[in-house]
């Protein structure tokens, strides 16, 4: 597979990267396992390449009492084998290690992740539920940007960055804030071609004793963008954690209802649809016995 | 477009490509170094076959352009054997017919000596989990799994 020609850049800085990616086509290229591909089979063109893997401004991790923040251009490998990752936010690391294979992790981003978010991305519907807070850089300088923002009505088209993020931005960070809830989780049925979510949901959960007091849920692989399914959480808060299986079979299909759900040769909207509770009732689960 | 001079080294060779910022790693490698070992498969990051390791890390060379391996040190397949003495690892698949017909093998071995780097003494299950970014269509991974076992267990591992 031969891409259509296109410049490549390394900026050295940050604001050289922001000058970079002011050109009409440019694109950010990090880990570039979502970008690549798109690009070899020409279902995107971009005009030059703003490679922003080894800027200093979008790596590392740093932990203090807000919660967790994470470079645009950290690996999901490196993020895995940073326990601090697991510790403060559990249905991340759940999500980190369920994308891919080795190599892939290796190299994918989770700057990546968010804002390519393609369809049956792991790492949405985490950001989702923990209302993660985006640190973006573009030529006014540094603002910040609830992930909601990112995720509006519709992502955008495939292959091309979420819509709410602007064209000349760069994603930089993510924060995920401290939280005190009892437990998350994020649990995903792989799809059995392409490796991404069919359906994959991320759940954070505050019990008391054996009750629901408060219960957020995120799901990915419905459709290009990251869905709250809160028709199950408004029906689960206040019952039973003995409840919460058959409460979210239950109550799932009404968060779809909506939602023009992805068909594909492999795997139809119906499909997703059925299963989606299930997965929600097994993420809830899970999210029940692993300590926040 | 321009084209970029990347230096980089491969098996311990140090070498200098020109080359388009499209070229993807693997072809750079396979057609410019004439380093033939990493297959291109499917070309869309499945199937493992152009699997080498850049600084240490596995990757799979189509889903990198070569202009991102400036100043890196590439590790293939080609590189593992001494001379005529087989890797040990190779040595493993070979006596325990851990191929058929080959072309998956050159990323197996590589993912299979990360995998022993990290864990010496890896079970069943941990070794398909660190093959799952290789696929091969021949053997259904038996043979394959029994050839790291067996490299595991002739390095010192147990059992």
């Amino acid at each position: 597979m031969y891409p259509a020609p296109f410049a490549y850049e390394r900026p050295t800085s940050l604001g050289e990267a922001i000058t970079a990616l002011a050109a009409d086509d440019a694109r950010v290229l990090a880990g570039g396992h979502s970008l690549l591909t798109a690009v070899k089979s020409r279902a995107t063109t971009p005009g030059t390449l703003v490679d922003v893997s080894e800027l200093p401004s979008l790596a590392g991790v740093d932990r203090d009492d807000d919660g967790l923040w994470i470079g645009a251009a950290s690996t999901y490998a490196a993020l895995l084998a940073d326990e601090r990752v697991a510790t403060v936010v559990p249905m991340l690391a759940d999500a980190l290690a369920s994308i891919g294979d080795p190599q892939i992790r290796n190299r994918g981003t989770v700057g990546g992740n968010l804002v390519q978010a393609d369809l049956g991305a792991d790492l949405p519907p985490v950001a989702l539920v923990a209302d993660a807070v985006l640190t973006i850089h573009d030529e006014a300088g540094e603002h910040q940007r609830e992930i909601s923002d990112l995720y509006g009505e519709e992502v955008g088209a495939d292959h091309e960055p979420a819509a709410g993020l602007g064209t000349s931005a760069l994603l930089t960070g993510v924060e995920f804030p401290a939280s005190d809830a009892t437990g998350s989780a994020y649990v995903r049925r792989t799809h059995p071609a392409t490796g991404y979510a069919t359906v994959g949901v991320a759940a954070r959960l505050w019990l008391d004793g054996d009750m629901i007091e408060e219960l957020r849920l995120g799901a990915t692989g419905l459709c290009r963008r990251p869905i709250r399914l809160t028709a199950v959480e408004s029906a689960v808060r206040g019952q039973s954690i003995e409840d919460a299986a058959s409460l979210a079979t239950a109550h799932a299909p009404a968060d779809v209802t909506s939602v023009d759900v992805h068909d594909d040769p492999n795997v139809s909207g119906s499909f997703r649809r059925t299963i989606l509770g299930t997965v929600t009732a097994a993420a809830i689960d899970r999210a029940s016995g692993v300590d926040e | 477009m321009a084209e970029h001079e990347v230096e980089l080294t491969v098996d311990g060779e140090a070498a200098s490509v020109a080359v388009e910022p499209r070229t993807l790693l693997v072809h750079a490698i396979r057609d410019q170094l004439g380093v033939t070992a990493p297959k291109i498969g499917c070309e869309t990051g499945k199937c493992g076959a152009c699997t080498v390791t850049l600084d240490g890390t596995l990757v799979k060379s189509c889903m990198l352009l070569a202009v991102q391996a400036e100043g890196g040190t590439v590790r293939t397949a080609a590189g593992m054997a001494d001379g005529d003495e087989l890797h040990p690892i190779q040595q493993a698949f070979r006596a325990t017919h851990g191929l058929q017909c080959g072309y998956c093998t050159p990323g197996m071995l590589l993912a299979a000596e990360r995998l022993l780097a990290d864990q010496p003494n890896p079970s069943r299950a941990e070794i398909r989990s660190a093959l799952k970014g290789n696929i091969c269509r021949c053997t259904g991974y038996q043979h394959i799994v029994d050839a790291i076992e067996r490299a595991a267990a002739d390095a010192g591992g147990a059992p």
